[in-house]
């Protein structure tokens, strides 16, 4: 898993990605995260916040959604009142203040700007389901996308086993 | 060697580590396709007119994604330059940040955290 982290860190580092700009808020948020699951000080949950917030201004509000789902961490060890713990109203309060004015101000320069991110939502949520595969060269990326599901699931095992004392 | 010391060395490996892997060389790797359309933005264009809020692409606007990018490249621009090379290292200089965040809260949290109660 580190070898692979590495390499696709030095790939998207080096490649001009736009990826790179959320994942390295993602990734830091979620050290925060954990920092103040090990030691219960508001300021990381605050920090944890933040940094989604640049996450979302770098590359939509899917960064936010993720972290503070948690749903990964909550499975492996086993406690659902976590993801309950993580909601904190100053920490929308931060997040909204750091992602809104941008979406606002596009709102109001471009007023079409809700309406075709919508529209954009729908139809990407929707394409994987609705085009021939045989009439869209592109779409078998999609499907070659599935399997890596339960490939995550198997990587996150061992650490499921560790922190269940397995 | 101190702790010190040895501290020391361990962050002057990583900056060397991080300075190789992200900066050498950046302009000669294919950006992808996101990456592609960011480098084609108007970026010199908006640092001219001072509109940081709508990035555009061939002068309509661009809103695939949020402006922080653009906002980051224009940085670039600004300090080093309008370059194929500037262009790229925000991303670069994340991939940075991550290493030595990662660094950081290993040493300070969670190692000392998960390791000690075992």
């Amino acid at each position: 898993m580190i070898a692979a982290s590495s390499a696709g860190m030095i790939g998207f580092g080096r490649g001009a990605s736009t990826d790179m700009l959320v994942s390295a808020p993602f990734a830091l948020a979620m050290m925060c995260w954990w920092t103040w699951h090990q030691t219960p000080k508001k300021l990381w949950l605050l920090l944890f916040y933040g940094l989604l917030g640049i996450g979302a201004l770098a590359k939509g509000g899917g960064s936010g959604a993720r972290g503070v789902g948690g749903r990964r961490v909550r499975r492996a060890r086993r406690d659902g009142k976590i993801f309950l713990r993580t909601l904190s109203v100053t920490g929308f309060l931060l997040f909204a203040a750091i992602v809104l004015p941008w979406y606002l101000a596009v709102q109001h320069k471009v007023p079409q700007f809700f309406r075709c991110s919508l529209l954009s939502i729908i139809w990407n949520a929707l394409a994987p389901i609705s085009i021939s595969i045989h009439n869209h060269s592109g779409i078998t990326f999609q499907f070659f996308c599935w399997p890596h599901c339960p490939g995550r699931s198997c990587a996150a095992s061992p650490y499921r086993g560790r922190t269940a004392g397995i | 060697m101190t702790d010190r010391n040895k501290l020391l060395a361990m962050q002057l490996a990583l900056v060397l580590a991080c300075a190789t892997s992200f900066l050498l060389r950046i302009g000669r790797i294919r950006p992808d396709r996101r990456g592609r359309a960011a480098l084609r933005a108007d970026c010199p264009r908006v640092l001219g007119r001072h509109d940081w809020i709508v990035p555009t692409l061939n002068g309509s606007p661009w809103l695939e994604k949020p402006a922080l990018l653009f906002w980051k490249m224009m940085n670039s621009y600004s300090i080093f330059g309008v370059s194929d090379w500037a262009a790229r290292i925000p991303a670069a200089v994340h991939a940075t940040a991550v290493v030595v965040g990662i660094f950081f809260f290993m040493r300070v949290s969670v190692l000392p955290a998960n390791w000690t109660r075992r």
